[in-house]
């Protein structure tokens, strides 16, 4: 057998071996056409969304730290109760408002209850001060405390003492005057004839805030404080979600897919800071078809295998050992079924992100590797042409899918905060495949995906 | 008569007579080995254009350590196997083991003697091959005329070493049984 094998090979090889058939114009045109004259640095689509999701990546990276910087420099955190003061400090004190610049906005403001335009470090004045649309001065109503970091404070006491802001205020808006550690406060005190906790009339004075002691600080204020200091203490969140998503592939032969998943995530939240990681299960279908060459069946004969002869009395009487034989056309009929195969991945993500949590709301960014694992596959059968063919060959074509993949994986999630301990979280997500889901040679061409990821967040250590 | 390493040189300058030398020297050839890889003529003329395309963009890649000529023959066969995925819809074959069929009765033996395969022509011989099912016909290819062995077919189709030697046994057995109605047919003074 081996050596006919080695016939049939060798000859067919020579024979093609000088088989040169000269092909047609049109091919090398379309190739000129194709190449466009620069071989080797050729901008296909591929090439340029790598740098595309690499700037989007970065994009987002450098607004996240823009608004950091930007939350680091006038806000430090936020309360979450709409019925209590929100406080903002300072995290820098060369960066904190200027006690004078308040001061001169403030009346200007009475006259004028335009904040927001005249001083640009009231910007987010909605933040720091909110003011009725009343115009009068007296009428000028601070909701929320006013935190102000006054160097030089000792030439403008009686200023400050006597600013219209500062002069509305009532016990139920409370205000805080945070001043400069090296100042003397008990001559602020004296100015607005404070008590000996520095209170008086909704006015509380406090040196540098997260230096100062206890005592000095209003117990709403040092509420809200501790609630600062809890949101960004690190601890552990987790996450349930339901994952479904939608595979776009380029090149494929497939033009899309769609897949639903299962996600458990854990969060290591650090100051504004998370790491993310935690188990899905992906589940996705392919289609493809069975292709079955069969003989039809035609009928059957008893087939003598072995005759045997016995001596009898009667003479020599043969027995026939028989066993019936079934007899197929010789004709090839092809039939093609569908196939339907099932597919389930284990998904492992390892993101980064930093988010914010604003009130009622949150939000976040986030990015990284996801790794994926297939776990298993369905078949569906094959369903048989007729009851009784014979099969020559069958072929099932579906995808064929590689055992692992990895995407780069971009996220951004909107929160709405029920309570302290529970987010509902809704997270449109992209990914870029790094690898193919498919096993095929030509890996060039990279699914991406887009989804919108639904479920709730619990957070530990509320 | 310009030599490999010119014409190498003048492809990586850019240069489209280098191109075009290139692809008429190897065209002819490599339109051969395309077609054995592929059901069609105009299919073999898509892998080819394919494979040249691919030819031109990666001559940076060409790191003259076997022959041009090599190189682009591989990524000739390369291309054809993309193809092979791709025009299947990126279906292929599946592991035919794991599929249950009936013994397949393909006749007696056919000896060498029966066959003559140096009458039969290069035109009908190629027919033949491209009448081949998809998967034998890859099989085939590599194996016996490139010359690969299971193991590499295995993990260039992405199928099993036993799918590889039952799907280029099959492609014998078919071609054999080809082979010999024909020279039957010659032996009667049927034209060939």
């Amino acid at each position: 057998m081996s050596g006919e094998n080695k016939y049939i090979d060798k000859v067919l090889k020579q024979k093609f071996e000088n088989f040169m058939p000269e092909p047609p114009e049109s091919v090398w045109l379309k190739i000129k056409q194709k190449i466009g004259g620069q071989p080797g640095n050729p901008l296909s689509g591929n090439h340029i969304i790598m740098p595309v999701i690499t700037g989007i990546a970065l994009l987002m990276a450098l607004i996240a730290i823009l608004i950091n910087i930007q939350s680091d420099r006038y806000l430090s955190f936020t309360r979450t109760h709409d019925s209590e003061p929100v406080f903002y400090a300072s995290a820098n004190i060369d960066d904190a408002v200027n006690i004078q610049y308040a001061y001169n906005t403030a009346s200007q403001n009475s006259s004028n209850a335009n904040q927001e335009k005249l001083n640009p470090y009231f910007n987010s004045s909605d933040k720091i001060t909110e003011q009725e649309s009343n115009k009068q001065t007296q009428n000028i109503k601070v909701r929320k405390p006013l935190v102000i970091n006054p160097p030089g404070l000792a030439a403008n006491i009686q200023e400050l003492v006597e600013a219209p802001v500062l002069q509305s205020v009532t016990e139920e808006n409370k205000v805080l005057v945070v001043t400069d550690p090296a100042s003397d406060i008990s001559q602020l005190a004296t100015g607005f004839q404070m008590d000996k906790q520095n209170t008086g009339s909704g006015i509380h004075l406090a040196g540098n805030f997260n230096n100062a002691s206890l005592a000095e600080r209003p117990s709403s204020l040092q509420e809200a404080y501790n609630d600062y200091l809890n949101d960004h203490k690190p601890g552990w969140s987790f996450g349930l979600f339901f994952n479904p998503e939608m595979i776009f592939y380029n090149a494929d032969g497939i033009s899309q897919n769609k897949s639903y998943g299962v996600d458990l995530n854990a969060y290591y939240k650090f100051s504004d800071y998370f790491i993310q990681t935690g188990l899905g299960i992906k589940i996705t279908n392919d289609w493809g078809n069975y292709h079955i060459d069969y003989n039809e069946y035609l009928g059957s004969y008893e087939h003598v295998y072995e005759v045997t002869f016995d001596s009898t009395n009667q003479g020599i009487i043969p027995t026939y050992h028989t066993y019936t034989l079934d007899v197929y056309d010789s004709i090839n009929h092809l039939k093609i079924t569908e196939a339907k195969a099932r597919y389930t991945y284990f998904e492992l993500p390892i993101l980064f992100g930093y988010g914010k949590r604003l009130h009622k709301f949150s939000y976040y960014i986030s990015g990284g590797p996801n790794i994926s694992f297939l776990l298993d596959k369905k078949l569906e059968g094959i369903t048989y042409p007729e009851e009784q063919v014979r099969i020559v060959n069958v072929d099932r074509k579906v995808p064929v899918r590689l055992n692992t993949n990895w995407q780069l994986l971009l996220r951004i999630g909107l929160g709405y905060n029920l309570n302290d301990n529970f987010s509902l979280m809704i997270e449109p997500t992209f990914k870029y495949y790094m690898k193919s889901e498919y096993d095929f040679s030509n890996q060039s061409s990279r699914p991406y995906s887009f989804g919108a990821r639904v479920g709730i967040i619990y957070h530990l250590n509320k | 008569m310009i030599s490999e390493e010119k014409i190498v040189e003048g492809c990586l300058a850019g240069k489209r007579k280098a191109y075009n030398v290139l692809y008429k020297r190897y065209a002819s050839k490599m339109l051969g080995l395309c077609m054995r890889y592929s059901k069609s003529f105009p299919e073999a003329e898509d892998v080819l254009q394919e494979g040249f395309i691919k030819v031109f963009k990666n001559i940076d890649n060409f790191r003259r350590q076997g022959s041009l000529e090599g190189w682009i023959k591989r990524i000739m066969i390369n291309t054809a196997i993309d193809n092979y995925q791709s025009s299947l819809k990126y279906y292929f074959h599946s592991d035919i083991d794991e599929i249950v069929e009936t013994k397949i009765l393909d006749g007696d033996r056919i000896r060498d003697d029966e066959l003559q395969l140096e009458k039969i022509s290069k035109e009908k011989l190629m027919v033949l091959i491209q009448e081949l099912p998809d998967g034998y016909r890859m099989v085939f290819n590599l194996f016996a005329i490139e010359g690969f062995s299971h193991r590499k077919i295995a993990g260039m189709l992405y199928i099993s070493e036993s799918t590889s030697k039952t799907q280029l046994l099959k492609a014998r057995r078919r071609l054999k049984k080809q082979l010999k109605e024909i020279c039957l047919k010659h032996e009667n003074n049927i034209l060939i």
